[in-house]
């Protein structure tokens, strides 16, 4: 049966699954579950939380199958639920969050060439910090973007947002990246 | 070729980058990169960052645990729903319950399996311990306790319920625990009564 629905493509899957087919739901599991677990986890930088999302995300997977009317891609379908609920998980959280425009017009100035970017971005271990201090709004996109090379209009669809709101996003986030990354290079400021 | 200011090419080179544009955007985009060299360093240092963060590793996610999770939360759910009146459970609905069983069983057993190799790999890079070496000789079960619930309320109902914590809280969130007092009542009764606690959100027999 796991051969048989190997083959399967995404839509057809839930498809399946809207039948309460358990081996297509294992194989959606899967097919899916590192990706969305990484953004979750990128998301709430936690993976004590990421893992319990996750949990959450698909079990709506499994009973809202059925609404699912193929409108948009199934990627777009699972991101979009796993983004909303991270970010009702991140409201309940306590502490306050970074302003996310004031965050993005502090990193807007501009610093290295890109050129000296090119270099200083060969240690993955500053990017990744990079990524981390970004606001969670900024970090969502950038995954979705570099990470899982999704459109501007499907991460538009995902995040709830505008298009134009995508595409500024994933600017400033540049910015800000380049910035954080000139801080841990001590290159020119 | 439709007219696309800088200032707009500037948010469209990312989408460039990953390969998303549209061939009208796309177009704009290389002719800008044809005419402007600031503009193609740009599009070099953006491809450099592409490269490294698709070079991220996935960190360790749940796997075949969390699959396991979800088969035994979904055999929750299908029965936790009553029987209706009006509408006889279809053929296929007893033939999908019958194969939830077995899978469930299986996927509690696996869960003791697979929380050790994964607590002991990915999981241990987030800094989490374990209470105890996790050595158990009665039956062993898994709580995942409520957000909410307090270190007082776990304890009480520890001691309420006769249960000695030999392992966590683990990677994944749960406490392993083995039953020091209940040895006549069948596991299935216990777990009944401590799902039907405020503080436990779930429990799974290993």
């Amino acid at each position: 049966m796991s051969a048989a629905t190997e083959d399967l493509n995404d839509a057809q899957l839930i498809d399946l699954i809207k039948t309460r087919n358990q081996a297509a739901f294992d194989e959606f599991y899967r097919r899916f579950e590192k990706k969305v677990y990484h953004f979750i986890r990128q998301k709430l930088n936690d993976p004590f939380e990421a893992y319990d999302i996750l949990h959450e995300v698909f079990m709506e997977v499994w009973r809202q199958a059925e609404r699912f009317e193929g409108r948009s891609k199934v990627s777009t379908w699972v991101f979009g639920i796993a983004f909303n609920k991270s970010v009702d998980r991140l409201r309940k959280r306590k502490h306050d969050q970074l302003d996310e425009e004031e965050y993005e017009t502090q990193a807007d100035e501009e610093g290295l060439s890109p050129m000296e970017l090119v270099s200083a971005t060969e240690e993955a271990t500053f990017l990744h910090k990079c990524v981390e201090a970004l606001s969670e709004a900024q970090r969502a996109v950038v995954q979705l973007a570099f990470f899982e090379d999704m459109s501007y209009p499907e991460i538009a669809e995902i995040i709830g947002r505008p298009e134009g709101t995508v595409k500024t996003r994933i600017f400033h986030a540049k910015q800000a990246l380049k910035r954080c990354v000139e801080k841990f290079t001590g290159a020119r400021l | 070729m439709t007219d696309i200011s800088r200032n707009e090419l500037d948010k469209l080179l990312p989408f460039y980058v990953n390969g998303t544009l549209t061939k009208e955007e796309k177009e704009a985009v290389e002719k800008q990169l044809t005419d402007d060299p600031a503009f193609e360093a740009e599009r070099q240092y953006l491809v450099a960052l592409h490269s490294k963060i698709q070079e991220q590793e996935m960190e360790g996610s749940p796997g075949e645990l969390g699959l396991a999770r979800l088969k035994a939360s979904i055999q929750k759910e299908t029965e936790a729903v009553p029987p209706t009146l009006n509408k006889p459970a279809p053929e296929q609905d007893n033939v999908v319950q019958g194969w939830w069983k077995p899978v469930a069983i299986a996927a509690c057993l696996g869960l003791a399996v697979m929380s050790t190799a994964q607590i002991n790999t990915a999981f241990m890079d987030d800094g989490m311990t374990t209470a105890s070496g996790g050595v158990s000789s009665g039956q062993v079960l898994q709580i995942f306790f409520e957000e909410a619930a307090t270190e007082k309320d776990i304890r009480m109902l520890l001691r309420q319920k006769q249960l000695n914590i030999i392992e966590g809280p683990t990677a994944l969130g749960f406490y392993r625990v083995e039953l020091i007092g209940n040895d006549k009542k069948p596991i299935a009764s216990v777990i009944r009564e401590l799902e039907g606690h405020g503080a436990i959100s779930e429990v799974l027999e290993e």
